[in-house]
């Protein structure tokens, strides 16, 4: 009997601890702080749909013992380019920072359920949001507002650009997040093709008009459509005006992009769906025509990495993309236009605003802890080295830092970029608006709808998407 | 009388069928109250009991159509093709004399990747610009083609990649099935003068109906709930033609974060197929009560 007993017991025992073992989350274990957490707790009151309730969390006591700051970031170089100095905060505060570092498929996933655990019981300290998560978590009233920290600290927020923190930094006037770093949208265009005499001769004869990098969205269509020809006689097209992510979640960007540069957004200023206005199905039509006149048949089919291979083999004179795309297609071990392409403000002054913004969720053990955190690595010295690395700036003073603009001069157009830039809408539901944009889009470049269709079928759910949600007041 | 005393060996298996349960029956639960209720992840304090509305929603939405017609679309034409290449393989394989292992081991590969790996392999594979496959076709004279851009090769492709992957599977089990058939009933029909496909028609056919059953069976669930391929190489695009409904359940919760209706699109999945598989077995054990007194 008493064999059967120590039997039962012991695989029980191991059975659990493969349970308890397989169950750990992927963060490192937050270490609880030695000494009980400053004064006040935060106050705890019940989340309101309508208005995301504003607490604040402790602000009176900023010492802080050393802990353990735990911080969720995205595999970008933004991140690198913190881990470079973590050290030195480590070294000033004694507290220690466990990173864990993911792609973006799997950040929201691992983000959601942390968020949703009670007040100070999550794994993450610090977070980093993505532009299209902001209106949700700001909704589901799971981020610390910043703005007695701010305060308390005489933080400088006023170096950020304002485009910015319309986008990852205030929402309705109170301050969640500190601006990170952009991935702001422009023109990426080759400089051999515009800026070289006998190409631009050949042209002008040929069109009767200059070859000029294009300032508006008819005047990108218009030269798009021009550049793309046989240029050696061979039956096959040489060189393509444009490459587009045209595949169904990407194109989204791309109409986007040009639906702003022709003075449009998604909704009107009472939050009736735009998109089906006479610009909004102007903008699906353009992208209609690039797709069958200025593009390869197999860019519905592409993404990102896919339009910047396409790019790097020199196939395609222009693309509007992301504000980092140019340093990978400047690296001559994986591009043939290595030094060769410039970026430029998006055709119509206004593309797509991108960017990421640091915050303390709700659900963050140590917040005072993790402030100490943002306010280390957003001070002018630390965001300063970070855009010496080639980080991508959110800031006049490090925009304006002689020295970065001397190592990275392209900054000055980086910041006409972000300043013109129109963003994602700030709601509850931000992340279904590229999901659905993409899809009818999508939809009329497989020829299932006509542009007007398919914006008015958009429309339709684009103003489903804010009766009811807490930030528009519909 | 003696109470009955519970054997060591119950005890033994009691843990495992604890934490079954609980890994398995509580989240089955759990989706089947979510779907009774508007359950939006980031409205945590609005959560109001509404019955069958996400339902009813699911049923109505016209996308949820589009993606069932997809799904069958897939599952037939994959299911069909699976059978056709998987039998001629198995039937190969029981007739050479030799290099059956060695045939196997090769033939299994594609089973032992991850969905995600199959996914992107392929899609590089098939990439219109770096892709070798388009490479080859080029060098015979055939122009490169982007097959998952275009509406019309996106589906068939996905079906392509789904038979690549499963038909070893298939044609493993019913090589397993042919070498495990008696002998005596093809002696005898080769004596009464049967040809290689009266053979096949009559007997063999006949006698792997069960492995048959439950492979349709399985593959058909393997193929209703497809969703890795489809996010992995087209994300449903282009437009809606390669949208599954497993894709479109995924999209719901995890794009509009409506889990309520996620999970009542999931469960009308999980009745759908409970109908099909009660079909399919049901006649499996037709099949093998005839059997049986065919036996007696």
């Amino acid at each position: 009997m008493k064999k059967k007993l120590i039997l039962i017991f012991s695989s029980l025992f191991i059975i659990l601890s493969m349970l308890m073992v397989s169950c750990q989350p992927a963060a490192e274990p937050v270490e609880e702080p030695a000494v009980e957490e400053v004064v006040d707790e935060p106050v705890v009151e019940e989340p309101v749909v309508e208005e995301p309730v504003v607490e604040e969390p402790v602000v009176e006591e900023p010492a802080v013992p050393p802990t353990t700051i735990n911080i969720l970031f995205e595999t970008v170089a933004d991140t690198d380019f913190v881990l470079e100095y973590v050290a030195e905060f480590e070294a000033a505060t004694g507290h220690k920072v466990n990173t864990e570092i993911v792609s973006y498929l799997n950040m929201k996933e691992k983000l959601t359920p942390d968020l949703a655990s009670p007040e100070g019981a999550g794994a993450y300290d610090v977070i980093v949001i993505d532009k299209q998560w902001v209106g949700e978590f700001v909704s589901a009233d799971w981020l610390w507002p910043l703005d007695d920290f701010i305060a308390r600290d005489n933080f400088d927020y006023s170096v950020y650009i304002p485009a910015m923190v319309d986008l990852v930094g205030k929402v309705n006037d109170v301050t969640y997040m500190l601006p990170f770093y952009n991935y702001s949208s422009g023109l990426l265009y080759r400089t051999d093709v515009f800026e070289d005499d006998d190409f631009k001769a050949a042209y002008k004869e040929e069109f009767g008009k200059d070859l000029v990098v294009p300032t508006t969205i008819p005047e990108y269509v218009e030269v798009a459509k021009n550049l793309t020809k046989d240029y050696d006689g061979d039956g096959e097209i040489d060189l393509y005006g444009a490459i587009g992510q045209y595949s169904r979640n990407p194109v989204q960007f791309e109409y986007a992009i040009t639906l702003f540069g022709l003075g449009g957004w998604y909704y009107d200023e009472n939050w009736n769906a735009a998109v089906n206005s006479d610009i909004g199905v102007q903008a699906a039509e353009y992208l209609l025509d690039l797709y069958h006149n200025a593009m390869p048949e197999a860019a519905t089919g592409y993404g990102f990495s896919e339009q910047r291979e396409f790019m790097a083999q020199g196939k395609a004179a222009m693309m509007l993309t992301y504000s980092w795309m140019k340093a990978t297609l400047d690296d001559p071990e994986v591009s043939n236009v290595a030094g060769m392409v410039d970026f430029a403000v998006s055709p119509g002054g206004h593309g797509a605003q991108g960017g990421w913004g640091w915050a303390i969720p709700k659900s963050a053990p140590n917040p005072e802890a993790a402030w100490q955190f943002l306010a280390w690595v957003e001070s002018p010295d630390i965001a300063t080295r970070r855009g010496l690395l080639g980080g991508a700036p959110v800031r006049y003073d490090v925009f304006e830092d002689p020295e970065v603009l001397a190592k990275f001069p392209q900054n000055e157009v980086m910041k006409l970029v972000i300043e013109g830039a129109k963003p994602i809408p700030i709601i509850a539901s931000s992340a279904q608006v590229p999901d659905k944009v993409g899809l009818y889009v999508s939809e009329m470049l497989a020829g299932e709808k006509t542009p007007q269709e398919a914006m008015d079928a958009l429309a339709d759910v684009l103003n489903e998407i804010v009766i009811g949600d807490p930030l528009t007041g519909r | 009388m003696k109470k009955k005393r519970i054997q060591l060996k119950h005890w033994l298996v009691l843990p495992a069928i604890i934490i079954m349960l609980s890994v398995m029956i509580f989240p089955l639960l759990f989706s089947l109250r979510t779907s009774f209720y508007y359950y939006i992840i980031s409205k945590p304090t609005y959560r109001p009991f509404i019955w069958f509305a996400n339902y009813l929603n699911m049923l109505k939405d016209g996308q949820v159509l589009n993606s069932i017609v997809v799904t069958l679309k897939i599952a037939i034409r994959a299911v069909i093709i699976e059978f056709i290449v998987g039998f001629i393989i198995a039937h190969f394989l029981s007739k050479i004399p030799r290099y059956q292992n060695f045939l196997l081991s090769v033939l299994i590969m594609p089973m032992m990747l991850s969905s995600i790996a199959v996914g992107m392999m392929w899609r590089l594979l098939l990439n219109p610009d770096l892709g070798i496959v388009n490479y080859l076709l080029t060098q015979i004279g055939i122009k490169a083609y982007p097959w998952l851009a275009l509406p019309k090769t996106a589906l068939p492709t996905i079906v392509f990649v789904e038979v690549w992957r499963s038909t070893p599977f298939v044609a493993l089990m019913l090589y397993s099935g042919i070498i495990s058939l008696p002998v005596e009933p093809f002696e005898s029909a080769t004596i009464d003068g049967a040809n290689a496909w009266q053979k096949f028609y009559y007997l063999t056919l006949p006698l792997l109906q069960p492995i048959i059953l439950v492979l349709v069976t399985i593959r058909a669930i393997n193929l209703i709930k497809l969703y890795d391929l489809i996010f992995i190489m087209t994300h449903g695009g282009p437009g809606d033609t390669t949208e599954t409904i497993s894709h479109y359940i995924w999209r719901v919760g995890f794009t509009d974060l409506d889990l309520g209706k996620a999970s009542a699109g999931s469960w009308i999945i999980v009745i759908f197929i409970s109908i099909l598989t009660t079909f399919l077995f049901n006649r499996l054990f037709k099949i093998g009560s005839k059997t049986q007194k065919t036996k007696g």
